[in-house]
């Protein structure tokens, strides 16, 4: 790791911890630094509102919050290496499409917020089994054959969505699905945050170590191959590691936009290319990422505001200024 | 020898064309051989099937008698090294990073390339003079220096045959004779060198084994006097070729 | 002579038709009324409608005013509820309509009236060629103006001396509940409270509630509480955890079919449970019929005396049972059990079961 590099991940890191402990404080319901403290180390009564608040409410989704920036923006990293192509999201194969129709159809069943995030999960995992699927009816191994079968997936599952919604109550289930199709940390509890933590942790872990072979394996098959990697089977790894924290992702928090498409970006812009590098700088920068946009939902209105309205917002403001940044590079 | 290719065969898809049709040939270590045709005769197949990029239909391709289809993607990829015709995939790796990724077989999963092993990638810079533009992006940099980037990764992957496909195809006549040179002094290193081309000047100019082919067939095969001829190349190029010195137009090539 | 008579006989002829034309015209004339609909929109529409198609909030005053006859359908949402059945059991009559319809469902019924919830389901329909009015269940900007509109509505489109008596009649009851209890209230001079509606009619948690311009914002702001509802825009129906906190009501109240799962939610929750209105358990329940008792409903004036006697024990106890026995057997011609009335007074289905 260069020096340049190391740079930005410490000063990373230490935004992550101020980001983190700034969530932890900022809210709707004001809490100042002492009382704040009072809260957490003390146990007096009178500081029971604010304790139960910063440790039942700001901490699970904090976290939850942290692990999805992390996981969306590293399986965004992924996608755009493994498929060559700098707008490529995680949502390529059809993982959000999918997951959206698994939680449309929960809520319609009325089924509690976890069968929520179970049918969301699945639904996404064999939305990816799918379009590798109708990619293998092509008999076209490229990388474009799967992008087409993603794009022709997603499609049916944006239709299969259209379907749930119609049967849905319109005074009833309609908005919560809505709501739920944009994004939102306001359900997390601590366990979320036992089944999503391990999955992003593992599969950070695995990334990590993998992260410099991830390189070769992004220069595409032929040279891949010819320089002595299983081309084929590091691909769907990368794409099952991939789709794995996508899956689990929206299934905890809806439908989030950009994070996928614009933290890469950043983090390329910072460091390049390679993987050893852009790896941990996407865990720290997404994490980062979300921990704020999260803070800008619920912090300001009563009713807190889709993450997908912010990261929108946000993320386009961003993606343009990277626009600006690389044309000026070129330019020299 | 080397390699010996024997009754190889392939098509891309049940229904479609024969690409190659019964090729016999062999290869000898520490030599150059050109397979020399037209675009479409099956050069770049016969590359791949070397290159194990494709699997034969019939046939079989031996290295020092080991039937090549029984050989793991990773010990194929210790005797053969692959330069594409095109590869716009690492535009944006620096030249420095890149030239590591040719000892990706020598790796295990976890690791990446040790100190030893950066040292000769500055060691086999020096020697290709192309260490100013070791912190330049791929993309940045000529036809002419990509190539030889990308040989010099092959050089560091450290095969015993080096194959290229088309490697003067996109290049002005400056960067044709850089890399045709350079694949010169690497043959007299020892290294082995299959490279296709379409261009007979080429052939000529490296002077070396000429396999010539048709339609996915050997036409003939042999030192480039006896392949570089007109009533050889009249039958592939058409009536219309001639020698520079028949021509009413100063031809210029490089020496 | 023969062409003298021709005259005559096509003279009268065309007389005849002008007159009978003229006559008819008359007649529409008398059958017709303009009327504002909750929306501010005129309509012109035909008197004494036959066949009506009711939203979820129509249903039971049209009932109570002895109307159910005109009822061809309502929601499907009020007949899956089963204390309709036990109020009205005439309601298995009735076609169980979506909440939005199409136009050839309602032409194909000979609907000749809709009662429509939204504004953008009454355009839609009149462009379609079908009355159609709009009650819905918030005013601009609060509810306070519209509390008889619907009930007025009712008197204007059936112009029939008795349901325009039964109209004053419920208007009466209800601006008496509303006096009686607020003349009352004036005498202690409590300090004003701070109160939180638990909507209750989906399961969103404990901070899903209602906006202003809702009938519950306006009846608990009568019964002299600050509600957050008053200071909810219209799309902000759901306040997070934290605002909740920071709002800090003084007192819950928790209405809908999934009231007794929030009691229980919000006693056994974080960080509802170190609010001082848990702490306190004041924390109470609004009853159950064939609505949710804090919509606009025949039962308003026994909603408001429930409420009193809830929130404020010590100044008020009416026989919420004998009323609410009194009015179902008035408007709906039910009796209710003791049994029954118990268990709409604790949001229970009409066997004491969850209404989830």
């Amino acid at each position: 790791m260069n020096k340049r590099t190391l740079i930005f991940l410490l000063a990373s890191i230490f935004c992550f911890l101020i980001v983190f402990s700034l969530a932890l404080i900022v809210g709707k319901y004001s809490i100042t630094i002492p009382d704040f403290f009072k809260a957490i180390i003390t146990n007096e009564e009178a500081y029971d509102t604010q304790r139960s608040i910063i440790l039942n409410l700001r901490l699970p989704r904090t976290i939850v919050a942290g692990l999805t920036g992390i996981g969306l923006s590293i399986s965004g990293l992924l996608y755009q290496e493994v498929f060559q192509n700098k707008l490529t999201s995680p949502d390529l194969l059809g993982v959000s499409s999918g997951a959206s129709v698994g939680a449309a159809i929960a809520i319609v069943l009325g089924l509690s917020s976890i069968f929520v995030s179970v049918f969301a999960f699945l639904l996404g995992a064999i939305t990816v089994l799918l379009t590798i699927f109708v990619a293998k009816v092509f008999k076209n191994k490229s990388s474009f054959t799967l992008i087409l079968a993603g794009i022709i997936v997603g499609g049916f599952m944006s239709a299969s969505l259209s379907v749930v919604k119609y049967f849905a109550d319109p005074t009833t289930t309609l908005a919560s699905i809505t709501y739920w199709l944009m994004g939102s940390f306001e359900n997390s509890t601590m366990e979320y945050v036992y089944i999503l933590l391990p999955i992003v942790g593992l599969c950070c872990a695995l990334l990590l170590i993998l992260s410099w072979r991830i390189n070769v394996v992004a220069l595409g098959q032929e040279e891949a191959q010819t320089k002595g990697i299983n081309y084929t089977f590091y691909k769907f790894l990368i794409i099952g590691i991939a789709t794995l924290l996508t899956a689990s992702c929206v299934a905890f928090s809806g439908v989030v936009s950009w994070i996928g498409l614009v933290i890469p970006h950043i983090v390329r812009l910072i460091v390049g290319r390679d993987t050893r590098r852009s790896i941990p700088l996407c865990i720290t920068f997404g994490g980062i990422f979300m921990i704020i946009v999260d803070i800008l939902a619920r912090s300001f209105t009563k009713s807190e505001m889709p993450l997908s309205a912010v990261t929108g917002i946000l993320g386009t403001v961003i993606f343009v200024i990277i626009l600006i940044i690389r044309r000026k590079e070129n330019a020299h | 020898m080397l390699i010996d290719v024997k009754n190889l065969s392939f098509k891309y898809s049940k229904g479609l064309p024969t690409v190659i049709d019964n090729l016999n040939f062999e290869i000898k270590e520490g030599t150059i051989t050109v397979l020399l045709g037209l675009n479409g005769c099956g050069k770049t197949t016969l590359i791949k099937l070397l290159a194990g990029l494709l699997d034969s239909n019939e046939g079989i391709i031996e290295y020092d008698g080991v039937d090549l289809k029984k050989t793991s993607i990773k010990d194929r990829s210790k005797k053969f090294s692959y330069v594409p015709q095109k590869n716009f995939a690492g535009d944006d790796f620096f030249v420095k990073d890149y030239l590591t990724y040719g000892f990706v077989n020598s790796l295990k999963f976890y690791e990446s390339p040790s100190k030893e092993q950066l040292i000769k990638v500055d060691e086999v810079s020096n020697e290709l003079g192309i260490t100013h533009l070791l912190d330049k992006k791929m993309g940045k940099i000529s036809g002419g220096e990509r190539q030889i980037v990308t040989i010099a990764s092959c050089i560091l992957q450290d095969t015993p045959i080096i194959l290229l496909d088309e490697p003067t195809s996109a290049l002005d006549l400056k960067n044709q004779s850089l890399v045709l040179s350079l694949l010169k002094k690497v043959a007299n290193s020892g290294k082995t060198i299959i490279l296709s081309t379409h261009n007979p000047n080429h052939a000529s100019f490296l002077n070396t084994n000429v396999i010539l082919m048709s339609d996915g067939r050997i036409i003939k095969q042999g030192s480039a006097n006896d392949i570089i001829n007109k009533e050889m190349l009249s039958g592939i190029y058409g009536n219309n070729i001639c020698y520079a010195e028949e021509l009413e137009y100063k031809e210029v090539s490089f020496k | 002579m023969k062409s003298i008579l021709k005259t005559i006989f096509f003279t009268s002829l065309t007389l005849g038709c002008l007159g009978s034309l003229v006559g008819c015209g008359n007649k529409d004339n008398n059958e017709k009324v303009t009327v504002i609909d909750m929306d501010g929109t005129s309509i012109t529409i035909n008197k004494n409608p036959k066949k009506v198609a009711c939203s979820r909030s129509t249903y039971d005053l049209l009932i109570a005013y002895g109307l159910g006859d005109k009822i061809d359908g309502v929601d499907k949402k009020v007949l899956a509820n089963p204390w309709t059945s036990v109020f009205y059991p005439d309601s298995s009559k009735h076609y169980s309509y979506e909440y939005e319809n199409s136009y050839e469902l309602y032409l194909s019924r000979g609907v000749d009236l809709v009662f429509s919830p939204e504004k953008r389901i009454t355009d839609d329909l009149r462009e379609h060629g079908i009355n159609a009015i709009t009650v819905k269940l918030y005013g601009t900007p609060t509810f306070d103006n519209y509390v008889h509109s619907f009930s007025n509505l009712i008197a204007q489109i059936w112009p029939d001396e008795n349901i325009k008596a039964k109209s004053e009649q419920w208007n009466n009851k209800l601006d008496s509940a509303v006096n009686e209890i607020k003349t009352e209230l004036e005498k202690h001079s409590l300090p004003r409270e701070k109160l939180f509606y638990v909507r209750g009619d989906k399961d969103k948690g404990i901070g899903y509630t209602d906006t202003k311009g809702c009938f519950a914002e306006y009846a608990y702001r009568t019964l002299g509480f600050d509600c957050m509802s008053s200071t909810l825009d219209s799309y902000a129906n759901s306040v997070s955890a934290e605002a909740l906190c920071e709002w800090n009501p003084d007192v819950f109240v928790m209405g809908g079919i999934y009231q007794n799962k929030h009691m229980q939610e919000i006693k056994t929750t974080e960080p509802y449970t170190t609010l001082d209105a848990v702490k306190n358990n004041r924390l109470y329940t609004i009853p159950m019929g064939l609505t949710q008792m804090e919509q606009l409903n025949a039962l308003s004036p026994e909603f408001f005396y429930d409420q009193a006697n809830r929130l404020y024990p010590t100044i008020f106890s009416y026989d919420i049972s004998g009323m609410i026995k009194n009015s179902v057997k008035q408007y709906f011609g039910t009796d209710l059990t003791d049994t029954q009335v118990n268990y709409m007074l604790n949001g229970l289905s009409p066997t004491g079961g969850n209404l989830y």
